[in-house]
């Protein structure tokens, strides 16, 4: 049988490799990438507490307009990415510091 | 209770699946690769939506983020030529190490909130998660985040024409 | 009849129309003019329209204030002559509400009493003359307005001080005349020796302002009024304070101190020692503002202070003797550098110093009304004193040094006489307005009795008269000097010397006529007529009485008169003889024979270089310690570049953080969250401690709300409780309630193993040592 702890943990492990990804990689892709890791362990961690608690469906509305949000981030992410191999001709994130204090 | 086990086994299975996947996301050279690692990723954890009843969430994850997302992903790594190995050139150390350990330290910190969490009961109406309710829910408690979200993808689509289009010739110069 | 009135209006008007004409001359006419067109402006800013608003401004309100206290006058004589306890004539104004913080309660308040109604026509009244004389003597100034200006803006202040019931109105108007002052010694600012010596006259006052705010605070504090009422009634408060001990070296009682403090700013306003040396030098102003400012009207305020505050010094017959002394000790000081003087103003301005002191002196002794009678009479006489050297300065083209002088009388005829006539009052020839008060002033000094110090009255009245043969000697030489024997100026001067117009000599006139009968108003008791001017101040200025034995001495006070007298004669004709015919060869042989002596005199007893080698240095070497140390090092070093240089640095560090690099802020994003998540997860151990007596203690947690569970082990044993102990229960078994009690079973101190657990078993453990049944707890 499947617990809550079983989900949180799955939750916990997906948010923190997406947060220790996001950390060491510098390609802005992966990193990218990483983001949704960890948007995916924020989900899974809505939609089992919405189904340990499941009277109402806040969690899983929640986790719907989630996924809406990472598609349009992905997609603004991605422009931005190409937008940052025209002018330097790589997609490292440690060459996009221009606006460094 | 077969059944019961059965499951908790397919849960085992996909988490396992998501959490490689996420190794081979932050470890593979290949951009590519991390791609369909990511791809395995969010396809278990529709399967663990599917476990946990959430059957609109779990469509709706394998059209958009599998379907969607991770086609933009292989498409702008093509695009940008991204598709070979990197030269990994890693952080050096300490900041290894201090990633790592505060990563490590919290997951230490979270930890006993999952296990207070252990005692939680399941018991789930029958028409917890269709389609039907969901979209019940959407029209009306939920209404304003819905609508919100539709002005965010209608803002979403006017920045990306806007970053993604080929400067004028008058500003490119 | 009640002749008191809550708002009697026109005492506003008195106090604010000369405020009227300095706004219209100092800006408004000129704004207006702007606004007009430049024909109107010059029509406006023209000399007649500024004479014209500048005299308007004090005339009326010198005409309204003699209106008002005429019919106050009127009303008192009715009553005022049947006996001691006449009522007094007592009109208040209440313009605003002032300052109302928490105990003060002050009130913007005018105060129309016999005292100030004296002061307010001497003020008006002589001031109304000068303006006029101004006319003709700044007739060629370029800055003609700016003058009047000033000058209309001094009166306003003087008015302010004079009429204001309580000390904080009068020290607006004290500090008003004090800047009038400095701006009008100051007038042409473009020669430094006058603007120099603005500064110091302005200066020398602060020093003297610093003391009367100290008394101020004082009398604000102990009575808790500034109001003079007030303070009259609550002066139980002052007298009965005890003594304060001034940095553990002098014991002095309280009200000694505030006179003293409040005397020290009278000293410094009124120029007397050892504040007494910016008056001379405020001769570089023109010489109506000397004849006004430094000669008449706010030279005395000190006087006027005192005398106001009249049964705060009775209290404090130390303070009186001092005042005397310090009188007394000023009068002949400045009447020695009198002597050696060359400058007709100087001279004038050392006499000047010399009758405050006389004042001073008669404070000192108790005798208030005489004081303020001598007030009176001084500034008609020496207004016409100053107003006549103005008038031989005019006519000698600007030239001050009496040893060019001589055998003006046959070119200047009426300055002349009126200068005589001043000579004659100051002197204390008899039956003129000098003679009246110098001589009341000398009887008191011997008359009064001074408990305190017994020696003192017959101290000051021998100071007193030997200074009234000096005065008459150096006012005769100055006269002489000036009028009489051969010019000594340059031949071609002679022909150019010329009497001043009409706008200077009347008022020089009505000035002499005011020196010869002003004084018969407050004649002595011998004197067929009444002594209209102390039945009129009788009921605000208490007196200290004659003593027994000189009470109606008739005989003592026409022997003490005649010696004055005599006195007076020898002094003018000294005066005469040495110097009636260009200075005596004499006068070379005594200088000649004592030329240190001489050279002191002449010098100013170099008081000046004393206070410049024993203040000025070193206040001037503690500066530049506190320029050093305190402005280069501390302030601009360590605080202004210091601060510049931690800001600077502090931001390159901070721009090091922000290298633009993304995954630094999500690690220290990262770090952020572990911090905060730690003070989440982490559960509190705090614990308050309650002794309820009888062994027994109370554990409090503070955190009531938090969803803790607690576990105790209140012996630190580690086991379960043994069963039947009442509080024991909880020992080692998991409970959510914050407070828990357990009773030991007898004294000692005791281990107690405290454990927290959050919900998501998060667990903490504490120890704590606990005293049970100490010595001091009962139950």
């Amino acid at each position: 049988m499947i617990t809550l702890s079983h989900c949180l943990v799955l939750s916990a492990v997906l948010f923190f490799t997406g947060m220790t990804g996001f950390l060491l990689r510098r390609n802005m892709l992966v990193s990218l990438m990483c983001i949704e890791l960890m948007m995916n362990g924020a989900f899974v961690a809505l939609v089992s507490y919405n189904r340990f608690n499941p009277l109402t469906q806040d969690g899983q509305v929640m986790t719907l307009i989630g996924i809406v949000i990472a598609a349009a981030e992905a997609a603004v992410g991605l422009a931005i990415a190409v937008n940052l191999y025209k002018f330097t001709g790589e997609v490292r994130t440690d060459r996009a510091s221009e606006m460094k204090g | 209770m077969t059944n019961q086990l059965f499951t908790l086994i397919i849960f085992y299975v996909l988490a396992a699946i998501a959490v490689m996947g996420g190794v081979t996301v932050i470890l593979s050279r290949r951009p590519m690769r991390c791609a369909v690692g990511l791809l395995a990723t969010l396809l278990s954890l529709a399967g663990v939506y599917v476990l946990m009843h959430a059957h609109l969430v779990a469509i709706l994850q394998i059209l958009v983020y599998a379907g969607g997302i991770t086609v933009l992903f292989g498409f702008a790594i093509m695009f940008l030529r991204q598709g070979g190995p990197q030269r990994y050139r890693g952080p050096f150390m300490p900041v290894w190490v201090i990633s790592l350990f505060t990563a490590g330290y919290l997951v230490y910190l979270v930890l006993p909130v999952i296990r207070a969490a252990e005692a939680v009961k399941e018991t789930v109406p029958p028409d917890y998660g269709t389609i039907q309710l969901m979209g019940k829910v959407l029209l009306s408690a939920q209404l304003v985040p819905f609508e919100a979200v539709a002005i965010l993808l209608l803002m979403t689509m006017v920045g990306v024409i806007a970053l993604a289009r080929r400067p004028r010739k008058e500003a490119a110069s | 009849m009640n002749y008191t009135a809550d708002t009697f209006w026109p005492l506003a008007i008195i106090l604010a129309l000369p405020l009227v004409g300095a706004i219209l001359n100092g800006f408004l006419l000129d704004w207006i003019g702007m606004v007009l067109g430049e024909r109107a402006r010059k029509a406006l800013t023209s000399r007649p329209v500024v004479h014209g608003v500048a005299i308007a401004a004090v005339g009326v309100s010198f005409l309204i204030a003699a209106l008002s206290i005429f019919g106050a006058l009127m009303a008192f004589a009715k009553t005022g002559h049947h006996g001691e306890h006449a009522e007094a004539p007592f009109f208040v104004m209440t313009m605003w509400k002032w300052i109302q913080v928490g105990g003060v309660d002050l009130d913007a308040k005018l105060l129309l009493d016999p005292l100030s109604s004296v002061m307010i026509l001497v003020v008006t009244g002589v001031s109304s003359i000068i303006h006029i004389y101004s006319t003709g003597y700044m007739a060629h100034d370029p800055a003609y307005r700016r003058f009047f200006t000033y000058l209309n803006l001094f009166v306003f202040f003087m008015n302010c001080l004079v009429l204001g019931d309580n000390l904080a109105v009068m020290f607006v108007g004290w500090e008003g005349v004090g800047l009038c002052s400095y701006l009008l010694i100051g007038f042409w600012y473009d020669d430094r020796a006058k603007a120099l010596a603005g500064k110091k006259a302005f200066i020398t006052n602060r020093v003297g302002d610093f003391g009367f705010i100290l008394g101020m605070f004082l009398i604000g504090t102990l009575t808790g009024h500034l109001d003079f009422a007030g303070i009259k009634e609550n002066l139980g408060a002052l007298t009965g304070a005890g003594e304060i001990s001034i940095l553990g070296i002098v014991s002095i009682s309280t009200i000694t101190l505030t006179c003293l403090l409040l005397f020290l700013g009278a000293t410094g306003k009124s120029a007397q020692i050892p504040l007494f040396v910016w008056l001379p030098d405020a001769m570089a102003g023109p010489t109506p503002v000397s004849a006004l400012i430094h000669a008449a009207t706010m030279v005395t305020a000190g006087v006027y202070m005192v005398a106001r505050l009249n049964f705060l010094f009775l209290a404090s017959p130390p303070a009186m003797t001092v005042v005397a002394i310090v009188g007394a000790v000023t009068a002949i000081t400045a009447a020695l550098i009198g002597f050696a003087q060359n400058d007709i103003k100087k001279v004038l301005a050392y006499s000047t110093v010399s009758q405050l002191g006389y004042m001073f002196l008669a404070v000192g002794v108790g005798a208030y009304t005489v004081a303020i009678f001598h007030l009176m009479t001084h500034a008609f006489f020496k207004a016409c004193l100053f107003l006549g050297s103005g008038s031989v300065i005019h006519g000698m083209h600007a030239r001050q040094d009496i040893r060019e002088m001589g055998g003006l009388r046959k070119k200047m005829p009426h300055t002349h006489w009126t200068f005589a006539v001043s000579v004659a009052a100051i002197s204390g020839l008899p039956l003129l307005s000098g003679f009246f008060s110098k001589d009341e002033i000398l009887w008191r000094a011997f008359a009064n009795g001074n408990d305190y110090a017994p020696w003192a009255p017959n101290l000051v009245y021998t100071v007193g008269l030997i200074t009234a043969a000096m005065t008459a000697f150096y006012m005769g030489r100055v006269y002489f000097m000036t009028f009489w024997g051969k010019f000594r100026g340059p031949a071609e001067l002679w022909d150019k010397v010329h009497e001043s117009p009409y706008s200077m000599t009347v008022p020089l006139m009505v000035l002499a006529g005011l020196a010869v009968v002003g004084g018969y108003i407050g004649t002595p008791a011998w004197f067929p007529l009444p002594n209209w001017f102390e039945h009129w101040l009788h009921p605000v200025l208490s007196e200290v009485h004659v003593r027994e034995a000189m009470h109606h001495n008739l005989t003592m006070e026409f022997g003490l008169m005649g010696a004055s007298i005599a006195l007076a004669f020898c002094g003018l004709f000294l005066g005469y003889y040495l110097y009636g015919n260009g200075p005596h060869p004499l006068v070379g042989k005594v200088t000649g024979a004592v030329p240190w002596l001489y050279k002191w005199v002449a010098g100013k007893l170099w008081v000046d270089e004393l206070y410049g080698l024993f203040i000025y240095r070193p206040l001037g070497w503690f500066a530049a310690l506190c320029h050093r140390v305190g402005d280069r090092f501390l302030i601009d070093k360590i605080m202004v570049e210091g601060s510049g240089w931690l800001a600077s640095s502090g931001g390159w560090m901070a721009s090091k953080l922000h290298g633009g690099r993304v995954q630094r802020y999500v690690g220290a994003m990262a770090l952020g969250m572990a911090v905060i998540l730690y003070f989440v997860a982490t559960p509190r151990t705090e614990v308050e401690i309650e002794h309820q007596g009888n062994n027994t203690v109370r554990f409090v947690a503070p955190y009531k709300d938090a969803p803790y569970s607690y576990s105790w082990d209140f012996d630190g044993d580690s086991l379960e409780a043994k069963g039947d102990e009442r509080w024991a229960r909880y020992e080692q078994v998991w409970t959510t309630s914050s407070s828990v009690q357990h009773r030991y079973p007898g004294p000692g101190t005791y281990q107690v193993v405290m454990r927290v657990r959050t919900p998501w078993k998060f667990e903490r453990k504490r120890v704590i040592e606990v005293q049970v049944g100490g010595p001091g707890e009962e139950d």
